[in-house]
Protein backbone atom coordinates (compact mmCIF):
# COMPACT_ATOMS: atom_id res chain seq x y z
CA UNK A 1 0.00 0.00 0.00
CA UNK A 2 1.30 3.45 -0.90
CA UNK A 3 1.16 6.12 1.81
CA UNK A 4 1.56 9.77 0.86
CA UNK A 5 2.71 12.36 3.39
CA UNK A 6 2.35 15.64 1.48
CA UNK A 7 3.90 17.91 4.11
CA UNK A 8 7.03 15.77 4.26
CA UNK A 9 6.90 15.41 0.48
CA UNK A 10 7.19 11.64 0.93
CA UNK A 11 5.59 8.53 -0.54
CA UNK A 12 6.21 5.35 1.43
CA UNK A 13 5.34 1.74 0.63
CA UNK A 14 4.00 -0.13 3.67
CA UNK A 15 2.90 -3.74 4.06
CA UNK A 16 0.81 -5.69 6.52
CA UNK A 17 -1.16 -2.77 7.98
CA UNK A 18 -4.80 -3.72 8.44
CA UNK A 19 -6.60 -0.56 9.60
CA UNK A 20 -6.25 3.23 9.57
CA UNK A 21 -5.73 3.16 13.34
CA UNK A 22 -2.76 0.77 12.95
CA UNK A 23 -1.35 2.96 10.18
CA UNK A 24 -1.46 6.06 12.39
CA UNK A 25 0.24 4.13 15.22
CA UNK A 26 2.94 3.07 12.78
CA UNK A 27 3.71 6.73 12.05
CA UNK A 28 3.17 7.81 15.70
CA UNK A 29 0.35 10.15 14.68
CA UNK A 30 -2.64 11.17 16.81
CA UNK A 31 -6.10 10.81 15.29
CA UNK A 32 -6.97 14.35 16.41
CA UNK A 33 -4.09 15.80 14.39
CA UNK A 34 -4.68 14.19 11.00
CA UNK A 35 -7.20 13.31 8.32
CA UNK A 36 -6.77 10.18 6.24
CA UNK A 37 -7.82 10.09 2.59
CA UNK A 38 -8.38 7.16 0.26
CA UNK A 39 -7.04 8.96 -2.81
CA UNK A 40 -8.49 6.59 -5.43
CA UNK A 41 -12.01 7.14 -4.08
CA UNK A 42 -11.34 10.81 -3.12
CA UNK A 43 -12.91 10.40 0.29
CA UNK A 44 -11.91 10.58 3.93
CA UNK A 45 -11.77 7.33 5.88
CA UNK A 46 -12.33 6.60 9.56
CA UNK A 47 -9.83 4.97 11.94
CA UNK A 48 -11.57 1.57 11.94
CA UNK A 49 -11.60 1.24 8.15
CA UNK A 50 -9.84 -1.81 6.71
CA UNK A 51 -6.91 -1.14 4.44
CA UNK A 52 -5.92 -3.20 1.42
CA UNK A 53 -2.57 -3.55 -0.33
CA UNK A 54 -3.68 -1.89 -3.59
CA UNK A 55 -4.90 1.28 -1.83
CA UNK A 56 -3.21 4.68 -1.95
CA UNK A 57 -3.61 6.61 1.29
CA UNK A 58 -2.85 10.25 1.97
CA UNK A 59 -2.30 11.47 5.52
CA UNK A 60 -3.00 15.19 5.93
CA UNK A 61 -1.80 16.93 9.09
CA UNK A 62 -4.30 19.51 10.30
CA UNK A 63 -2.43 21.44 12.99
CA UNK A 64 -1.06 24.87 12.18
CA UNK A 65 0.58 27.67 14.15
CA UNK A 66 -2.57 29.79 14.15
CA UNK B 1 -18.30 2.87 10.57
CA UNK B 2 -21.76 4.09 9.53
CA UNK B 3 -23.08 7.65 9.46
CA UNK B 4 -25.20 8.25 12.56
CA UNK B 5 -27.79 10.16 10.52
CA UNK B 6 -28.23 8.27 7.22
CA UNK B 7 -26.32 4.98 7.85
CA UNK B 8 -24.18 5.45 4.74
CA UNK B 9 -20.45 4.86 5.00
CA UNK B 10 -18.97 7.47 7.37
CA UNK B 11 -16.06 9.68 6.30
CA UNK B 12 -15.25 11.15 9.69
CA UNK B 13 -15.53 10.12 13.32
CA UNK B 14 -15.65 12.92 15.90
CA UNK B 15 -14.53 11.48 19.22
CA UNK B 16 -15.52 14.52 21.27
CA UNK B 17 -19.13 14.22 20.00
CA UNK B 18 -18.98 10.41 19.72
CA UNK B 19 -20.51 10.47 16.26
CA UNK B 20 -19.51 9.26 12.81
CA UNK B 21 -20.85 11.16 9.79
CA UNK B 22 -20.88 10.86 6.02
CA UNK B 23 -19.75 13.83 3.90
CA UNK B 24 -23.23 15.28 3.38
CA UNK B 25 -24.22 15.07 7.05
CA UNK B 26 -20.84 16.30 8.31
CA UNK B 27 -21.15 19.43 6.15
CA UNK B 28 -24.66 20.07 7.52
CA UNK B 29 -23.50 19.42 11.11
CA UNK B 30 -20.53 21.77 10.67
CA UNK B 31 -22.45 24.61 9.04
CA UNK B 32 -25.25 24.42 11.60
CA UNK B 33 -22.75 24.79 14.47
CA UNK B 34 -21.03 27.80 12.89
CA UNK B 35 -24.43 29.43 12.21
CA UNK B 36 -25.45 28.81 15.82
CA UNK B 37 -22.30 30.60 17.09
CA UNK B 38 -22.90 33.55 14.76
CA UNK B 39 -26.51 33.93 15.85
CA UNK B 40 -26.18 33.09 19.55
CA UNK B 41 -23.24 35.44 20.07
CA UNK B 42 -24.74 38.12 17.76
CA UNK B 43 -21.57 38.26 15.68
CA UNK B 44 -23.21 39.85 12.63
CA UNK B 45 -26.35 39.83 10.54
CA UNK B 46 -27.07 39.60 6.81
CA UNK B 47 -27.25 43.39 6.66
CA UNK B 48 -23.65 43.81 7.82
CA UNK B 49 -20.64 44.27 5.58
CA UNK B 50 -18.09 41.71 6.74
CA UNK B 51 -14.36 41.78 6.08
CA UNK B 52 -12.88 38.28 6.42
CA UNK B 53 -9.14 38.15 7.10
CA UNK B 54 -7.63 35.28 5.11
CA UNK B 55 -4.22 33.64 5.07
CA UNK B 56 -4.73 31.00 2.38
CA UNK B 57 -5.13 28.33 5.08
CA UNK B 58 -8.02 25.95 5.69
CA UNK B 59 -9.73 27.94 8.46
CA UNK B 60 -9.97 31.36 6.86
CA UNK B 61 -10.73 30.13 3.34
CA UNK B 62 -13.27 27.69 4.77
CA UNK B 63 -14.91 30.51 6.72
CA UNK B 64 -15.08 32.83 3.70
CA UNK B 65 -16.52 30.00 1.60
CA UNK B 66 -19.15 29.19 4.23
CA UNK B 67 -20.22 32.80 4.74
CA UNK B 68 -20.61 33.30 1.00
CA UNK B 69 -22.62 30.06 0.81
CA UNK B 70 -24.90 31.37 3.57
CA UNK B 71 -25.34 34.60 1.57
CA UNK B 72 -23.60 37.00 3.91
CA UNK B 73 -22.08 40.19 2.45
CA UNK B 74 -18.39 39.21 2.55
CA UNK B 75 -15.11 40.54 1.21
CA UNK B 76 -11.76 38.82 1.81
CA UNK B 77 -8.62 40.57 2.98
CA UNK B 78 -5.20 39.03 2.43
CA UNK B 79 -1.78 40.39 3.46
CA UNK B 80 1.29 39.11 1.63
CA UNK B 81 3.93 39.14 4.37
CA UNK B 82 6.85 38.51 2.03
CA UNK B 83 7.88 35.21 3.63
CA UNK B 84 10.22 33.41 1.22
CA UNK B 85 8.80 30.27 -0.35
CA UNK B 86 5.50 30.67 1.51
CA UNK B 87 3.69 33.98 0.98
CA UNK B 88 3.63 33.82 -2.80
CA UNK B 89 2.31 30.25 -2.67
CA UNK B 90 -0.46 31.25 -0.28
CA UNK B 91 -1.30 34.33 -2.37
CA UNK B 92 -1.69 32.14 -5.45
CA UNK B 93 -4.10 29.90 -3.54
CA UNK B 94 -6.08 32.98 -2.45
CA UNK B 95 -6.26 34.34 -5.99
CA UNK B 96 -7.40 30.98 -7.39
CA UNK B 97 -10.04 30.76 -4.63
CA UNK B 98 -11.27 34.28 -5.36
CA UNK B 99 -11.43 33.60 -9.10
CA UNK B 100 -13.25 30.25 -8.77
CA UNK B 101 -15.90 31.57 -6.37
CA UNK B 102 -16.26 35.14 -7.57
CA UNK B 103 -15.47 36.59 -4.14
CA UNK B 104 -13.78 39.98 -3.97
CA UNK B 105 -10.49 39.75 -2.10
CA UNK B 106 -8.38 42.79 -1.23
CA UNK B 107 -4.68 41.94 -1.43
CA UNK B 108 -2.00 43.99 0.28
CA UNK B 109 1.76 43.32 0.10
CA UNK B 110 3.98 44.72 2.86
CA UNK B 111 7.01 44.67 0.51
CA UNK B 112 5.44 47.47 -1.53
CA UNK B 113 5.75 49.91 1.39
CA UNK B 114 8.76 48.45 3.18
CA UNK B 115 10.74 46.67 0.51
CA UNK B 116 11.27 43.71 2.87
CA UNK B 117 9.36 40.72 4.16
CA UNK B 118 8.35 40.20 7.79
CA UNK B 119 11.31 37.86 8.50
CA UNK B 120 13.88 40.44 7.49
CA UNK B 121 12.03 43.24 9.29
CA UNK B 122 11.96 41.16 12.49
CA UNK B 123 15.74 40.79 12.31
CA UNK B 124 16.20 44.50 11.67
CA UNK B 125 14.07 45.60 14.63
CA UNK B 126 15.11 42.61 16.80
CA UNK B 127 11.64 41.31 17.52
CA UNK B 128 10.36 37.70 17.33
CA UNK B 129 8.80 37.30 13.85
CA UNK B 130 5.43 35.98 15.13
CA UNK B 131 5.00 38.91 17.51
CA UNK B 132 5.88 41.47 14.82
CA UNK B 133 3.66 39.69 12.31
CA UNK B 134 0.69 39.76 14.75
CA UNK B 135 1.10 43.48 15.41
CA UNK B 136 1.41 44.36 11.70
CA UNK B 137 -1.58 42.19 10.74
CA UNK B 138 -3.83 43.64 13.48
CA UNK B 139 -2.99 47.18 12.38
CA UNK B 140 -3.44 46.60 8.65
CA UNK B 141 -6.65 44.59 9.14
CA UNK B 142 -8.15 47.31 11.26
CA UNK B 143 -7.16 49.93 8.70
CA UNK B 144 -8.69 47.87 5.90
CA UNK B 145 -11.89 47.38 7.88
CA UNK B 146 -12.79 51.09 8.03
CA UNK B 147 -15.62 50.76 5.52
CA UNK B 148 -16.93 47.50 6.99
CA UNK B 149 -19.17 46.78 9.98
CA UNK B 150 -17.21 43.86 11.36
CA UNK B 151 -14.01 41.93 10.85
CA UNK B 152 -14.04 38.11 10.99
CA UNK B 153 -11.05 35.82 11.45
CA UNK B 154 -10.70 32.05 11.10
CA UNK B 155 -9.44 31.31 14.62
CA UNK B 156 -10.64 27.82 15.58
CA UNK B 157 -11.15 26.08 18.90
CA UNK B 158 -7.60 24.70 18.92
CA UNK B 159 -6.21 28.21 18.44
CA UNK B 160 -8.40 29.48 21.27
CA UNK B 161 -7.57 26.67 23.71
CA UNK B 162 -3.84 27.02 22.99
CA UNK B 163 -4.11 30.78 23.64
CA UNK B 164 -6.09 30.11 26.82
CA UNK B 165 -3.50 27.65 28.09
CA UNK B 166 -0.71 30.16 27.40
CA UNK B 167 -2.59 32.97 29.15
CA UNK B 168 -3.29 30.75 32.17
CA UNK B 169 0.31 29.58 32.42
CA UNK B 170 1.35 33.22 32.68
CA UNK B 171 -1.74 34.18 34.76
CA UNK B 172 -2.14 37.03 32.35
CA UNK B 173 -5.41 38.54 33.56
CA UNK B 174 -5.45 41.28 30.93
CA UNK B 175 -5.30 38.80 28.06
CA UNK B 176 -7.73 36.43 29.80
CA UNK B 177 -10.24 39.27 30.19
CA UNK B 178 -9.98 40.05 26.47
CA UNK B 179 -10.18 36.44 25.21
CA UNK B 180 -13.58 36.03 23.62
CA UNK B 181 -15.21 34.93 20.33
CA UNK B 182 -16.54 38.51 20.03
CA UNK B 183 -14.52 41.66 20.68
CA UNK B 184 -16.73 44.72 20.68
CA UNK B 185 -15.91 47.85 18.74
CA UNK B 186 -13.78 50.22 20.79
CA UNK B 187 -13.47 53.67 19.25
CA UNK B 188 -11.77 53.24 15.89
CA UNK B 189 -10.95 49.58 16.64
CA UNK B 190 -13.47 47.54 14.67
CA UNK B 191 -15.63 44.80 16.14
CA UNK B 192 -13.80 41.47 15.67
CA UNK B 193 -15.44 38.04 15.63
CA UNK B 194 -14.26 34.45 15.44
CA UNK B 195 -17.11 32.30 14.09
CA UNK B 196 -15.01 29.09 14.21
CA UNK B 197 -14.26 29.38 17.94
CA UNK B 198 -16.19 26.17 18.67
CA UNK B 199 -14.92 24.18 15.69
CA UNK B 200 -11.80 22.02 16.04
CA UNK B 201 -8.89 22.33 13.68
CA UNK B 202 -9.55 18.80 12.39
CA UNK B 203 -13.21 19.59 11.67
CA UNK B 204 -12.18 22.76 9.87
CA UNK B 205 -9.66 20.87 7.70
CA UNK B 206 -12.25 18.16 6.93
CA UNK B 207 -14.78 20.80 5.88
CA UNK B 208 -12.25 22.49 3.58
CA UNK B 209 -11.30 19.18 1.96
CA UNK B 210 -14.91 18.05 1.56
CA UNK B 211 -15.92 21.39 0.04
CA UNK B 212 -13.05 21.22 -2.45
CA UNK B 213 -11.09 24.18 -1.07
CA UNK B 214 -7.48 24.19 -2.23
CA UNK B 215 -5.68 25.66 0.78
CA UNK B 216 -2.03 25.96 1.73
CA UNK B 217 -1.11 22.93 3.85
CA UNK B 218 2.46 23.91 4.65
CA UNK B 219 3.20 25.56 7.97
CA UNK B 220 4.56 29.11 7.92
CA UNK B 221 8.38 28.60 8.03
CA UNK B 222 8.69 31.36 10.64
CA UNK B 223 6.14 29.68 12.94
CA UNK B 224 7.60 26.16 12.96
CA UNK B 225 8.86 26.55 16.52
CA UNK B 226 5.87 28.62 17.68
CA UNK B 227 4.80 28.02 21.30
CA UNK B 228 1.20 27.69 20.12
CA UNK B 229 2.13 24.48 18.25
CA UNK B 230 3.68 23.07 21.43
CA UNK B 231 0.52 23.91 23.43
CA UNK B 232 -1.66 22.34 20.75
CA UNK B 233 0.40 19.14 20.96
CA UNK B 234 -0.12 18.99 24.74
CA UNK B 235 -3.86 19.68 24.41
CA UNK B 236 -4.21 16.96 21.78
CA UNK B 237 -2.50 14.48 24.12
CA UNK B 238 -5.15 15.37 26.69
CA UNK B 239 -7.88 15.06 24.08
CA UNK B 240 -6.69 11.58 23.15
CA UNK B 241 -7.00 10.40 26.74
CA UNK B 242 -10.12 12.43 27.53
CA UNK B 243 -12.27 13.09 24.43
CA UNK B 244 -13.96 16.49 24.69
CA UNK B 245 -11.30 17.90 27.05
CA UNK B 246 -10.45 20.81 24.75
CA UNK B 247 -14.02 21.98 24.33
CA UNK B 248 -14.75 21.56 28.07
CA UNK B 249 -11.64 23.64 28.85
CA UNK B 250 -12.61 26.47 26.48
CA UNK B 251 -16.38 26.42 27.05
CA UNK B 252 -15.81 26.18 30.79
CA UNK B 253 -13.61 29.27 30.64
CA UNK B 254 -16.27 31.22 28.74
CA UNK B 255 -18.92 30.19 31.27
CA UNK B 256 -16.63 31.16 34.14
CA UNK B 257 -16.02 34.54 32.52
CA UNK B 258 -19.79 35.18 32.55
CA UNK B 259 -20.19 34.51 36.27
CA UNK B 260 -16.80 35.92 37.34
CA UNK B 261 -15.97 38.68 34.85
CA UNK B 262 -12.24 39.30 34.78
CA UNK B 263 -11.40 42.95 34.97
CA UNK B 264 -9.06 44.21 32.34
CA UNK B 265 -6.84 46.93 33.72
CA UNK B 266 -7.70 49.54 31.15
CA UNK B 267 -4.87 51.76 30.17
CA UNK B 268 -6.42 54.86 28.63
CA UNK B 269 -6.45 54.64 24.83
CA UNK B 270 -5.50 57.71 22.84
CA UNK B 271 -5.25 58.37 19.12
CA UNK B 272 -1.74 57.97 17.72
CA UNK B 273 -0.46 61.44 16.88
CA UNK B 274 0.69 60.23 13.45
CA UNK B 275 -2.03 57.93 12.15
CA UNK B 276 -4.94 58.21 14.58
CA UNK B 277 -4.91 54.49 15.50
CA UNK B 278 -5.98 53.88 19.10
CA UNK B 279 -2.96 53.16 21.26
CA UNK B 280 -1.72 53.43 24.84
CA UNK B 281 1.18 55.72 23.97
CA UNK B 282 1.64 58.89 21.97
CA UNK B 283 2.86 57.04 18.88
CA UNK B 284 1.48 53.56 18.05
CA UNK B 285 3.69 50.48 17.60
CA UNK B 286 3.07 50.42 13.86
CA UNK B 287 4.24 54.02 13.36
CA UNK B 288 7.24 53.37 15.58
CA UNK B 289 8.09 50.35 13.44
CA UNK B 290 7.86 52.43 10.27
CA UNK B 291 10.16 55.01 11.81
CA UNK B 292 12.74 52.34 12.74
CA UNK B 293 12.63 50.85 9.26
CA UNK B 294 13.28 54.21 7.62
CA UNK B 295 16.38 54.90 9.75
Amino acid sequence: MKVLLPLENMAIEVKGIKTVGHLLNQFSLKEEEVLVINTRESRLITHDENLEEEMEIKIVKVISGG
Amino acid sequence: MKCKVCKDKAEIYLRSHNIALCRKDFIKFYERRVMRSIEKLKMFTRGDKILVAISGGKDSLGLLHLLQKLEYDVTGYYINLGIDGYSDVSQNKVKAFSHSRGILIIIEDIRVAWDSGIGELAKRVRRPPCSLCGMVKRYLMNRAAVKFDVMATGHNQDDETATLLGNLLRWDEGYLARQSPVLKQKGSLKKRVKPLSFITERESAAYALMEGIDYIMEECPLAKRATSLFYKGILNQLEERMPGAKSRFFNGFLEYQKSHPLVEEEEPLVACVRCGYLTTSEVCNFCRLEEKIKH
